[in-house]
């Protein structure tokens, strides 16, 4: 509650600061304050005066004006020449069911024919598995089936059910000892981020709806992966785990979204890919296998995967994403040393506090951390248990926050306070939407991201 | 019906008019926006093209936003920053000049004038992507807590919160060079 408030309280100094540019004048109206605000109104003063600094965009943002004209002329041509198009973006749903049972009609011909010819090949195809000769037709009817659908509805529904079946292909590999292909995963991520885009477009009344079919598909689909993945041999373990980490995040992003739907729509809106904070297991390093477009070390959740290979400045990215994300979610006891560091940090700030003039001393710092961790003691581990039920007291769990946010943090390197104000942010924003008008829950502490806890 | 709407509906039917006058009166404040973030004017404004090339696709698709006009074409930049920052990782901070290097003796109301734009800038590139867009958002772009919001998805709060805390690591950066 003081924090809240002293962020009001900022927020104010703020205005009036950048409004007349006297950080004094706005001090003078909060002086018990003026030691904490003074120092952040003058950052925020210099960050305003730095982004005031704007160079000439070099060809005076005609390039882009051009690519855009050329992009609708083109566009515009196209529709013409092909009306199809644009009747497949206008027409009523009735029209594009005509439309629809004629296209299908026509391919269904095809299949007929190609089946007739091919001793029934076409239709032998879903039931294939990836590697397989007809697997490639399967793919080809389903991306067909995805083009004509006419409604945000339908495509949510086949981009799950498609899901649906990437999980039972991967079933099926498992259990026949076969190895599960990069691409197998990467598709399925595809139809998942289909359909949650489809979902952050929805309109108001659809999106709720749409949002509870994909986290109840998703879960499903995470549940059964993780059964399988207990049987799974060594070599599709790093498979496993991925689509799993994606049907979780999907299920846990989906179930968010149903409280606070603009988040979802920020998160979700223009994505080709799951967002940030979906990061596959550091992946075995082996050899492609045959059929395999090679997904690369990445793995097919890396960023911007779709299914093609990642750029090597993507896959140095997505390591240390691997990382983080190993250290946040694979490992309980790292989770209990990082809280049990976390919450000694008011009085490690305060020892900070007292050196905060002197020069800082990085190695001092972590020597006092060690001093003061005793994770390897399980005495004092029982000891600082008692210590810290208190803790669980949301009135000391605020003045814990309030230090954490007030202190500096000298002692640490700049990555460390960006993964650390990552966390912070997070835990932040769930907390001030509690208390405000934004439900946003801590999509992490709610939903369980633990595998353990699914 | 908005002038906005009008210019969309005519946009949406691929007016060349209506398109230019969108681009014209919007893609400066995105390309600074842009720039702001990735501190690269050539590539900045490259990504305010790609901006405007993914808002005639999404409204030829009738996806339009829910907020504001300005709000949603922020957004797409913001994306188009996390996926281009995704596929090449911003570049090491800059070495300081000790020259442009505050003092840490001096008094704290010095601080400010010492510091160089370079300076900031490299520091605000080690803050959190939400904290680095938030700043941007209020201190570039200069929108109210509530517009920072419905461009982030988030509540008041949440953006002072956060507007707080990446002041705080702001600071935090910069003391520590």
């Amino acid at each position: 509650m003081k924090e809240r408030k002293f962020e009001q309280i900022l927020e104010r100094c703020l205005q009036e600061a950048i409004r007349t540019g006297d950080t004094e004048a706005a001090l003078r109206r909060y002086p018990q304050h003026a030691d904490g605000l003074r120092p952040l109104l003058e950052v925020a003063l210099a960050t305003h005066r730095a982004y005031a600094d704007v160079p000439a965009p070099p060809g005076r943002l005609e390039a882009g004006r051009r690519r855009l004209l050329e992009t609708a002329v083109r566009q515009r041509e196209r529709t013409q020449a092909h009306p199809i198009l644009k009747q497949r973006k206008e027409t009523k749903p009735k029209m594009k069911l005509v439309l629809a049972t004629r296209l299908i009609g026509a391919a269904l011909a095809a299949v007929i024919g190609v089946a007739t010819i091919g001793g029934g090949a076409t239709l032998a195809a879903a039931d294939s598995l990836p590697g397989e000769m007809l697997y490639p037709v399967k793919l080809a009817g389903e991306d067909l089936r995805v083009s004509l659908a006419s409604t945000p509805e339908d495509e949510v529904s086949l981009a799950l059910q498609f899901s649906d079946e990437r999980t039972t292909e991967i079933q099926a590999l498992v259990e026949q000892g076969l190895p599960v292909p990069d691409t197998v995963v990467a598709r399925m991520e595809r139809h998942i981020v289909q359909a949650m885009n489809q979902a952050a477009w929805a309109s108001e009344d659809e999106m709720p709806g749409l949002l509870k079919r994909i986290a109840q598909r998703t879960q499903t689909q995470a549940q059964t992966l993780e059964q399988v993945q207990a049987e799974a041999q060594e070599q599709n373990q790093f498979q496993l785990e991925n689509a799993w980490r994606i049907c979780q995040q999907a299920q846990e992003d989906a179930t968010t979204g149903l409280q606070d739907p603009q988040a979802f729509r920020s998160r979700y809106q223009n994505r080709h890919s799951m967002p940030d904070d979906v990061t596959p297991p550091e992946p075995p390093t082996r050899e492609p296998q045959d059929g395999e477009q090679g997904a690369g070390p990445q793995g097919p959740a890396g960023p911007q995967s779709d299914g093609m290979p990642t750029p090597p400045d993507a896959e140095q990215d997505g390591e240390q994403d691997r990382d983080r994300d190993r250290d946040r979610e694979d490992d309980p006891q790292q989770d209990q040393d990082r809280d049990r560091d976390r919450e000694d940090e008011p009085q490690q700030d305060q020892d900070r506090d007292r050196d905060r003039d002197q020069q800082d001393d990085p190695q001092q710092d972590q020597d006092r951390n060690r001093d003061q961790d005793p994770q390897d003691d399980p005495a004092q581990n029982q000891d600082r248990d008692q210590d810290r039920d208190r803790a669980n007291d949301p009135d000391q769990d605020q003045d814990r926050e309030e230090n954490q946010n007030r202190q500096q943090d000298p002692g640490q390197e700049p990555q460390q306070d960006q993964q650390q104000d990552q966390q912070q942010d997070e835990q932040n924003e769930s907390e001030n939407g509690d208390s405000s008008d934004d439900p946003t829950p801590s999509s992490q502490g709610d939903n369980g991201n633990g595998k353990g806890n699914g | 019906m908005t002038k906005e709407h009008t210019l969309l509906e005519r946009a949406r039917a691929y007016d060349e008019d209506a398109l230019g006058e969108l681009y014209d009166e919007y893609a400066p404040r995105i390309y600074a926006y842009l720039y702001r973030r990735v501190q690269d004017a050539q590539l900045a404004e490259d990504l305010t093209g790609e901006v405007f090339v993914r808002m005639l696709q999404a409204i030829q698709a009738r996806k339009f936003w829910h907020t504001s006009f300005r709000g949603w074409l922020y957004r797409i930049a913001h994306n188009l920053v996390v996926d281009h920052f995704r596929k090449q990782p911003p570049a090491p901070a800059i070495e300081l000049d000790e020259q442009l290097v505050a003092d840490q003796d001096d008094p704290e109301s010095a601080v400010a004038e010492r510091l160089s734009h370079r300076r900031l800038r490299s520091a605000i590139s080690q803050l959190t992507p939400d904290q680095q867009q938030v700043l941007a958002l209020r201190f570039g772009e200069q929108l109210t807590s509530r517009e920072a919001g419905e461009v982030m998805g988030k509540s008041v709060s949440a953006i002072e919160g956060l507007q707080h805390r990446g002041l705080a690591a702001l600071r935090r950066v910069l003391k520590k060079e």
